[in-house]
């Protein structure tokens, strides 16, 4: 599903990103990418979303050779994939539907799809009372559980997380997890970068180490640290 | 209409009715520059029909000596006729009688003016149409100093002035118009650069969701089109207004042929065209490095 062979990312003042990263990782997988800040996490997503282009190596998502896409391929391969951040990156302006309605409405999706998928997936993510709150009503939590549904009500193959959880208490963070978990089984390869080391020890999925660029760790069934 | 098209409408309507100041600044640029554009336009086309109708009417007059000969008069005839810058059926005898008769239907309300004049004060002529009216010149060293020939004039000499003036306003309308199109330019630059900051957490939305660029763009564009064409329209209604005035003011001199208003309705559409081109073309610029996948 995501193929890395021998990438290297150095950004224009000389830092290097990436370093002569190879990995695969297959198709409805759960991955933990994990390092330090500066590690080259958010690059190495940047890289997946064609945000960003390598120096050297090549990068397959969902079947396509990124290095060769053209420019007006890129949003085909963005539809096949969904992204969550942080800092959830809602529009404050609209509605909790209108939100996830507007992933949907800004590639042409029919209305009739519209109205029929948006209250699946608030559903699914536990929002389906919400519909039509603005975000500044919801709890940081909530706010993070609308992106995911944006994120996720294309049923793109593959799901990229930058950080989901950074913003979130711990108790918020185990519920986002399980949702992810729950999309994960859907048959969707999630990709999440994070340092919270309580949730990756606890789902004990694959884990990704990078430390200054450098792929230096991946373990099956992994802690955050060492030793799992 | 799909939702596709919804969004866009009302992308457009939005972001027209938040940047109002912006819009309306551009309206009225793009109208002040679309005036002066299209006076110049009219100018240009009145300039050419007046000039093909003053040259087939204006003929060169040889103004003849008061004693000319019965045989120098044959012979300047028969050389007329024989010159081939000259319309050999054009040539036309004005003698001393004629002249005073013209001079008198020239002066019928004027009593006073008829009774000064005299048959024997005014010059016969020759009046000579021109197969091409520049060749003038050709005329004139031909003819200057032939016997029996007082002057030859040219009656363009008085056109000339107006054509330079009207060259002069054409020139000086166009080259401000310029200005002002620059200006409407880098206006709508401005506004379409600032409306794309204002909205780029919604554009990175879209990129990051897979829409394609030139969905993301439309709107932008369509905005500044839309203000360049309200533009566009409102210097066409005053465009026409002012034809009209001209013409009421002229209506005085109707020998001449003036522009009317149907030459200041079909220079509508070239004007809403400049308009839509102008605000692409900026548009696309503004939104080139700042929109990129």
């Amino acid at each position: 599903m995501i193929r890395l062979d021998n990438v290297t990312k150095t950004y224009k003042n000389s830092v290097v990103a990436l370093r002569d990263v190879s990995m695969e990782i297959l198709k409805g997988e759960f991955v933990f990418l994990v390092g330090a800040s500066g590690s080259g996490k958010s690059t190495f997503i940047k890289l997946l979303l064609k945000d960003e282009d390598p120096d050297r190596g090549d990068i397959f998502v969902a079947g396509k050779k990124l290095n060769q896409l053209k420019p007006w391929r890129v949003p085909a391969l963005r539809r096949e994939l969904g992204c969550v951040f942080q800092d959830f990156k809602l529009l404050d302006n609209k509605t909790v539907f209108e939100n996830v309605a507007f992933a949907l409405e800004v590639i042409g999706r029919p209305r009739n799809v519209i109205e029929r998928t948006v209250p699946e997936v608030l559903e699914l993510v536990g929002l389906g009372h919400k519909a039509s709150a603005y975000p500044y009503e919801l709890s940081g939590g909530e706010q993070q559980r609308v992106s995911v549904a944006r994120a996720f009500v294309n049923r793109p193959r593959i799901l990229l997380c930058d950080e989901p959880t950074g913003n979130l208490d711990p108790t918020t963070s185990v519920g986002i997890m399980k949702l992810l978990d729950r999309i994960n089984r859907t048959g969707a390869t999630v990709v999440m970068a994070t340092h919270d080391q309580h949730i990756v020890d606890s789902m004990r999925r694959r884990v990704i180490e990078l430390q200054d660029g450098v792929l230096v760790r991946d373990q099956d069934r992994g802690m955050y640290g060492y030793g799992g | 209409m799909g939702a596709r098209w919804r969004y866009m409408f009302n992308e457009v309507g939005l972001g027209l009715r938040r940047n109002l100041l912006m819009t309306l600044a551009t309206v009225v640029t793009v109208s002040v520059s679309m005036v002066l554009l299209g006076i110049g336009g009219l100018v240009w086309i009145q300039v050419g029909d007046a000039r093909d109708y003053f040259y087939a009417q204006v003929e060169v007059s040889i103004w003849l000596e008061d004693g000319i000969s019965q045989s120098q008069l044959t012979s300047l005839n028969q050389a007329l006729v024989d010159s081939p810058v000259v319309d050999a059926t054009g040539v036309i005898y004005e003698s001393q009688d004629e002249a005073y008769e013209k001079a008198l239907q020239l002066w019928e309300g004027d009593p006073a003016m008829q009774e000064m004049i005299a048959p024997e004060d005014l010059p016969a002529s020759f009046r000579v149409k021109l197969t091409d009216p520049e060749q003038f010149d050709v005329i004139y060293s031909q003819f200057t100093g032939y016997p029996g020939v007082e002057e030859v004039a040219d009656q363009r000499d008085i056109l000339g002035r107006f054509f330079s003036v009207m060259r002069f306003v054409l020139g000086a309308t166009v080259i401000i118009a310029g200005l002002a199109l620059l200006a409407a330019a880098v206006l709508i630059f401005n506004t379409i650069q600032m409306t794309a900051f204002a909205r780029r957490q919604q554009t990175g939305i879209m990129k990051l969701v897979g829409a394609t660029n030139w969905y993301i763009r439309l709107p932008f564009i369509l905005e500044g089109i839309v203000a360049a064409v309200l533009g566009a329209l409102v210097a066409g209604a005053v465009l026409v207004a002012l034809v009209a005035q001209l013409r009421r003011a002229v209506r005085d001199m109707a020998f001449i042929p003036f522009i009317g208003v149907e030459e200041a309705i079909t220079i509508i559409p070239v004007l809403v065209l400049g308009g839509v081109l102008l605000a692409s073309i900026s548009s696309f610029l503004a939104l080139r490095r700042f929109l990129a996948v």
